[in-house]
């Protein structure tokens, strides 16, 4: 336990020594943003003013709590994953009496910590002003609730790009199954769009990929929390998505190592 | 003259490097098709509860976002990785041996490598730009079309420009790498019709950082709506833009202390 919080303090050192790269980040997050609520008003002008069962306020609001989720759920360790693959940096680790994946994961919930601490300053603020009332709905049990989706989701982010990422193990560089990844991402996981808002012939399926917990179902829950009947099914289907994942990760990373090849390291 | 001579050994370099690497064709085609299909389904789902944004139909929406991977597949092509990679180049140090080749050193460094796998890209816009049609109310003249394609050099040019005056910042900011995601964001303000974008933001989106209309004024020309001008003051702005970053470029290359 003692050397995962050392490596969870390189990953708070790395975001502190990366200032700049770190607020150009936070720039790119704004642009989106910017984008998003261009169209979202466009789309409600539209269509009367509300938008399935969101009014604009509702839409520009949860546009508001992904960006604070996306500082922090938001997993990059599938770049760092196939770099240390494809260059062969993985031989160092595997001479470390530390396990891999779990360095990596520590490292970039360290990261991602003081990212998301960032988030909720920027992003709550805006929301402070955008929709006060929001803050009001919020009672100790919806924090620690809150914290645990963002929890839940960032481990499922992590295991589905790090499944995404040991295919470098085969194919040398994976950095374009990673983007095409980033695809399925962007609009199965409620990033750009509600996922309520799809046709409801699609909605239970869209709904209940592991890909929704990343963003959709942490985002519904902090918007307007979900009744214990609603709430109980979703987090269990969370809990067994987390487990299958862990389970898979192991054995492609296991496998992986068997035809790891490394020269000069 | 010789730049044009330069230009052409690199894409001649550059080609025999795909030769090399065919696989990537294939795995690019697959890669622009899950893009494209994630904005197709995102359009899909808006005009589900509208029947037009911001007065456009969904084929015009559509016919939008084929223009912009259109300038986008050719900015893939020829300079993008130069840019999300000038970062880099610069840490190792090896930006220097660019700039003592006697040529345009913008030209050796934002124009080095190309991505000709990246055509199989285009293939997917083609598609993109049927299904866009199949959902117009009434055809395009193929006319028209061209001209929007046409028009479409421009875009690429004015892309060129605004990228090259972000990354020439990496003079000053030494690890930029987050450029990349900043320049990706930036991009996304054009997949949208222009007419989303309104107010003062509205207005520094169209011509101050005039990112707007790039797939959006040639999609109005192919379906000969009222621009208001607005094509010849983007090729204004485009020369404009350009010159400036060249100046900018020449400025920063004094800051430049070399890594080496």
């Amino acid at each position: 336990m003692k050397k995962y919080l050392a490596f969870m303090k390189i990953g708070w050192l790395d975001a502190f020594e990366y200032r700049t790269e770190f607020f150009i980040g936070y720039l790119g997050w704004f642009v989106s943003l910017i984008i998003s609520v261009f169209i979202w008003r466009a789309v409600a002008e539209g269509s009367g003013g509300t938008i399935g069962n969101y009014n604009l306020t509702g839409l520009i609001t949860y546009l508001l709590i992904i960006q604070i989720l996306r500082t922090f759920v938001f997993s990059r360790s599938g770049f760092t994953i196939n770099q240390d693959i494809q260059r062969g940096e993985l031989s160092n680790w595997l001479m470390r009496p530390v396990s891999y994946l779990k360095a990596q994961f520590v490292i970039e919930l360290a990261n991602n910590v003081l990212r998301g601490l960032m988030g909720i300053v920027i992003f709550g603020v805006l929301i402070l002003l955008y929709n006060p009332d929001l803050l009001k709905t919020f009672t100790t049990i919806k924090i620690l609730g809150s914290i645990g989706f963002m929890l839940l989701g960032h481990t499922i982010s992590f295991l589905l790009i790090t499944v995404v990422a040991l295919s470098a193990f085969w194919v040398t560089n994976a950095n374009r199954f990673l983007f095409i990844y980033f695809s399925f991402l962007t609009i199965f996981s409620g990033m750009i769009i509600p996922l309520d808002l799809f046709p409801a012939r699609f909605l239970p399926y869209i709904s209940n990929s592991p890909l929704a917990y990343i963003f959709y179902h942490p985002a519904k829950y902090i918007q307007s929390g979900l009744p214990s009947d609603a709430l109980i099914p979703v987090v269990w289907h969370g809990i067994l998505y987390l487990a299958i994942l862990i389970l898979v990760v192991s054995l492609i990373y296991l496998r992986g190592l068997r035809r790891y090849e490394a020269v000069g390291k | 003259m010789k730049d044009i001579a330069i230009f052409y050994q690199l894409c001649v370099m550059n080609i025999k490097q795909l030769l090399a690497y065919r696989a990537s064709f294939w795995i690019t085609f697959v890669l622009m098709a899950g893009w494209a299909f994630a904005y197709i389904i995102f359009v899909e789902v808006l005009f589900g509860h509208i029947n037009s944004l911001a007065g456009w139909s969904k084929g015009g929406t559509l016919l939008v976002l084929a223009y912009y991977y259109l300038f986008q597949n050719i900015s893939d092509i020829f300079y993008k990785d130069n840019f999300e990679e000038f970062g880099e180049l610069m840490r190792r140090g090896e930006l220097d041996f660019r700039l003592t080749k006697p040529a345009s050193s913008r030209l050796l460094t934002f124009l080095y490598h190309m991505r000709f796998d990246q055509c199989a890209s285009l293939i997917v816009t083609a598609g993109l730009f049927m299904y866009a049609f199949s959902e117009l109310e009434t055809p395009v003249s193929i006319i028209l079309f061209i001209a929007g394609m046409l028009y479409t050099v421009l875009s690429v040019l004015l892309y060129f420009s605004v990228l090259s005056i972000l990354s020439t910042f990496a003079f000053w900011v030494q690890k930029s790498d987050t450029f990349r995601v900043l320049i990706w964001n930036v991009s996304q303000v054009a997949r949208y019709p222009r007419h989303i974008y309104t107010g003062i933001l509205g207005k520094i989106l169209t011509f101050v950082i005039p990112l707007t209309g790039l797939a959006s004024i040639p999609a109005e020309i192919a379906l000969k709506m009222h621009t208001n001008g607005l094509p010849l003051l983007y090729a204004g702005l485009t020369v404009f833009f350009y010159l400036l970053s060249l100046l900018f470029w020449q400025y920063g290359l004094k800051k430049y202390s070399s890594a080496g």
